[in-house]
């Protein structure tokens, strides 16, 4: 226990390093801190993790995760006071915002100063 | 064997017992059998004879060479000309300590009452008895015990006791140049030995031949004082009696050794004969006592459980009269059980002694008993492995302030679960049951023919245990670990007695008689014990019924039960843990492994359980649950996620109302669900408390992750119950420790959350007066030693650490530090840019050196934080501007 096989705690903290090696160096700075953060939420799950055992851990780890944005979602759906199901279910399109389009639609940034 | 006995009229008797002739087995071509009965006889005193044991694993009958040996002097050297006479044969039996053996033998057990038949003629006391223990002499002719391991309320050994410690800090090493004279103790009465008048060696040989004590309980005695006394004695040419034996006293060396990835440290040894000596610095391996109670480490082979050594504290302030020894109840309980040697069983681990517990069932059924483990662990795909090899379930607890929460715990589940789904290396994939049935998620199958030695060594310490925690129970004394250490027992139980409530009482539990169960039902008459096959004719259950002559005084005072309880409850322990210790003789892993699956079985089992009849599972940890009725406190102050501000300042006072109402069938909702959990689960659940809050803290590193073990809750009666604090680790300063606890004890007087804030206001003044205490210097520098145990040799150390500083130091001084010792610091300026002024070791510590105000300032918050963590936020509630 531990020993032979690594516990889901260690686990966790391994495929965490692993991803941060590469897949984190390649994320602005701003972006690596939520990656850790979301590699450390999946302990709110770990005994779930721990009991179903699966032979990659990443499976694991990825349903926690996908679990735990779903129990994120509906509370702040709940403290929005909102449904988002019942919106998708409506056939008119989604509103889309403005913003994306300014952002699509925005002009060519300047190049930035020569040395 | 010699024997030594207490007569009823007082006399100390040393007696020979002649007729023990320890015997061993081999196996192997019957030729080489044959040629070595041939040989063995003819170069020692001793009997060969070819017989039939069974095989522990297959229950096959094996034809063995049974090799008596007429001096049990000769039956470790036998052994060895055995496996060196031809190293394909197999021992069994052959490395067992031989008075367990003789215990085994005679039906006896080390401090039991005996009758004995003395002849005065045969071999005497011989030539190493010393007066006035050579007359008369004696040969035993007949044992008899008067006496049963398993009752509850027994006599206690009348042994005159004698104390010896060193002045100051008695956690502190003397070798690592702590000094102070010796203080010697008969009934209570301490006197300083100094050279001033005479030489130390010299009085202490005079209190021993007037007091002549039958136990010498000493601090550090093992490794310091009596070999520094004896070497004064030489020195003096003077004759220590410390043995009642002409022989020299008995001394093994200390030892570093590694255990489940830590370094761990055993001191060296001084056995006495005829007298028993008992250090409390050096009981159970590895000790590595709490700065403030004297207790030891011990491996077990699971989570690296404590053990209290003070369950052999010895600082009781007064004898008591019930028990002559109260410190000494533990150790005494323990060798009554495991049948050890006194001095071996309190210098080892319970691991040891419930192996030798397995060893004797083993004996008395015919078993051979490997001499190493000869069961490797089965072949298993990499899928069954990752299967396998897991713990317990722990569900990270909910984060927050919670009220109105119980804790149900599963009754010493584990050797539960061995005794009653009849769990035992033996039993598991036995080759016997085929059509067994299965143990869930890992398919091994479970004996359903043969009852397992394991399983019934631990249904007899589970029952004892049961009967005083009862005993416990009728007096009135709580019987939760409060985990605020045990430093003054006393106290903790005038507390309890106190406050009169008790404990809440499962009416189902005192009645509950634990019986082997199957995995799936089934009749119980198929599970039966194996027909014993007493290896000496005249082997027998001992005498149930004890002459007693005062039945009142056989009664264990409410500390002595808990003393008694937790050795048993260690010894639990340790049997589950060593299921799966690959040195274990009947270890095996298989078995671990089943008891685990059925653990998280039955835990998973319970969560539904609650969580169908309406009740939030907040935390659960292996085989406890911690719950909390639904509607309860509708809006419990949880989790991070859901920040305190969503509370509305309106709603807290409405839920307040309704508590008080809530409160009372709250109790008697929980007591129903653990009796409906006990009778789906069929183990053993008990409602431990109510607790009227419980705070369970985030992670040090991050406040949003939780940790299992990081938390605090206060029950009905105001008990606190703490884990994972500051107070609770061994490395806090005994100041920041006290402060915590106050802090603590504050804020257990708060009935919810309203008043937890305003206790926290109490709490702060407390925490500020401390640091002003800090701040004006006036902290005796006791109180600020920070003890750490060190990992590796002082120099090894790559980094400058505390204690490397401080371990370096010492090293300087010519002490000789060695792995896994326990060294004390003070800090002296941990920012300084000499590395060597940063800490000092404790014994090379000067005033003038003073301490540094801002670390311990530090430490100090830091120990406040978790009492403030969620209290904090109070400010929200009093304003609805803040909160809206």
């Amino acid at each position: 226990m531990g020993r032979t096989v690594a516990t889901f705690r260690d686990l966790i903290e391994q495929e965490l390093q692993s991803w941060k090696q590469r897949f984190g160096r390649a994320l602005r700075q701003e972006e690596q801190v939520h990656l850790e953060a979301m590699f450390n939420r999946v302990r709110l799950y770990v005994q779930a993790c721990t009991y179903h055992f699966p032979v990659d851990a990443m499976h694991g780890i990825h349903v926690a995760v996908e679990l735990d944005h779903e129990i994120r979602l509906r509370r702040i759906e709940a403290a929005l006071g909102i449904n988002l199901e019942t919106q998708w279910m409506d056939s008119r399109p989604l509103s889309v915002s403005r913003r994306n389009d300014r952002v699509a639609d925005r002009a060519e940034p300047e190049a930035p100063p020569a040395d | 064997m010699i024997v030594w006995l207490i007569e009823p009229s007082q006399r100390r008797r040393r007696l020979i017992d002649g007729s023990f002739r320890p015997c061993f087995y081999v196996q192997g071509p019957e030729g080489q059998l044959a040629r070595l009965a041939e040989v063995l006889p003819a170069r020692a005193a001793v009997s060969c004879a070819l017989t039939e044991r069974q095989n522990i694993w297959d229950r096959r009958l094996l034809r063995v060479l049974q090799v008596s040996a007429h001096h049990p002097t000769l039956f470790a050297p036998l052994a060895r000309f055995v496996r060196r006479f031809d190293s394909s044969l197999t021992l069994y039996d052959s490395d067992l300590m031989l008075a367990p053996m003789y215990c085994w033998e005679k039906n006896i057990f080390p401090l039991a009452r005996v009758e004995i038949e003395v002849g005065a003629s045969g071999a005497g006391p011989g030539p190493n008895a010393v007066r006035p223990y050579n007359t008369p002499p004696g040969e035993i002719h007949a044992i008899t015990c008067c006496d049963n391991e398993w009752l509850t309320e027994y006599e206690r050994p009348p042994v005159r006791t004698m104390r010896m410690r060193l002045e100051g800090l008695s956690d502190v090493n003397p070798k690592h140049g702590r000094h102070g004279a010796i203080e010697v103790a008969v009934e209570n009465d301490w006197q300083v030995l100094d050279d001033s008048d005479e030489p130390t060696a010299q009085v202490f040989e005079r209190l021993l031949r007037v007091h002549d004590p039958d136990v010498l309980v000493t601090e550090w005695g093992d490794d310091v004082l009596l070999p520094g006394l004896l070497r004064q004695a030489q020195r003096l040419h003077i004759r220590l009696p410390l043995n009642r034996d002409a022989l020299p006293v008995e001394r093994t060396r200390s030892r570093s050794y590694m255990s489940y990835g830590r370094i761990l440290f055993k001191e060296s040894t001084t056995t006495l004969f005829g007298r028993l000596h008992i250090d409390t610095q050096n009981s159970f391996a590895a000790g590595a006592g709490e700065a403030e109670t004297r207790k030891s480490k011990i491996e077990t082979r699971e989570a690296d459980t404590e053990f209290r050594a003070s369950n052999f504290e010895f600082r009781s302030p007064a004898p008591s009269l019930q028990s002559p020894a109260p410190g000494l109840e533990g150790l005494w309980e323990l060798v009554r059980v495991t049948k050890l040697p006194v001095q071996y069983a309190c210098r080892t681990t319970p691991g040891t002694g419930i192996s030798y517990m397995q060893m004797e069932v083993a004996w008395r059924d015919g078993v051979l008993i490997p001499a190493q483990k000869a069961e490797p662990e089965g072949l298993k795909h990499p899928d069954e492995l990752l299967r396998a090899d897991r713990g317990g379930l722990v569900f990270p607890p909910r984060l927050g302030f919670f009220e109105n929460v119980a804790e149900l715990d599963f009754v010493s589940e584990f050797p539960s679960i061995m005794a009653r789904f009849n769990i035992s290396p033996e039993t598991i994939n036995c080759p016997c049951c085929p059509q067994a049935p299965r143990v869930p998620e890992l398919g091994y199958r479970v004996c359903q023919r043969h009852r397992g030695i394991t399983s019934r060594v631990v249904e007899r310490l589970i029952a004892k245990r049961r009967r005083y925690k009862e005993m416990m129970r009728d007096s009135g004394l709580g019987v939760r670990d409060s985990g605020l250490g045990v430093r003054d027992l006393e106290s903790e139980i005038r507390n309890s007695e106190l406050e009169k409530g008790g404990l809440p009482q499962n009416p189902h539990l005192s009645s509950r008689n634990p019986k082997p169960e199957s995995l799936t039902p089934c009749p119980e008459t198929q599970v039966r014990n194996p027909e014993p096959r007493a290896p000496s004719p005249d082997a027998r259950i001992p005498n149930p019924e004890p002459r007693t002559p005062n039945p009142e005084s056989l009664t264990p005072n409410p500390s002595a039960c808990k003393q008694r309880r937790d050795v048993l409850k260690w010894l639990l322990v340790c049997c589950f843990g060593y299921t799966g210790y690959k040195n274990a003789r009947f270890g095996k892993i298989e078995a671990h492994e089943a008891i685990n699956a059925l653990a998280r079985e039955k835990l998973l089992v319970a969560k539904e359980a609650a969580e169908q009849r309406g009740f939030r599972v907040l935390h659960a940890l292996v085989d406890s649950l911690y719950v909390q009725k639904s509607g309860a406190f509708p809006l419990p102050i949880d989790d991070c996620r859901l920040p305190i501000e969503t509370i509305d300042h309106r709603q807290l006072s409405s839920i307040e109302n309704r508590q008080s109402k809530i409160g009372n069938s709250a109790r008697a909702d929980y007591e129903r669900l653990a009796q409906e959990i006990e009778q789906i689960t069929g183990l053993p659940l008990a409602l431990e408390a109510v607790y009227r809050f419980a705070v369970f803290l985030p992670s040090q590193q991050s406040a949003e992750i939780p940790v299992p073990n990081r938390f605090f809750c206060v029950s009905d009666e105001g008990e606190l119950k703490v884990r994972g604090l500051e107070c609770r680790r061994h490395d806090t300063p005994p100041f920041v420790t006290r402060m915590q606890r106050e802090v603590l004890a504050i804020l257990a007087e708060a009935r919810d959350f309203s008043t937890y804030c305003d206790k926290l206001h109490e709490a702060r003044e407390v925490y500020e007066r401390y640091q002003e205490r800090l701040h004006d210097g006036t902290v005796p520098a006791e109180e600020l030693v920070i003890r750490k145990r060190l990992t590796k040799a002082p120099a090894s150390y790559q980094k400058n650490s505390s204690t490397a500083i401080a371990a370096r130091q010492l090293d300087r001084a010519g002490v000789k530090l060695r792995p896994g010792e326990n060294i004390e610091f003070i800090i002296t300026d941990a920012d300084s840019s000499l590395i060597d002024d940063r800490v000092r070791a404790w014994t090379l510590w000067e005033g003038w050196r003073g301490y540094d105000v801002e670390a311990y300032g530090k430490a100090l918050a830091k120990a406040f934080e978790p009492a403030a963590h969620f209290g904090r936020q109070r400010a929200l509630f009093a304003s609805p501007d803040k909160s809206g």
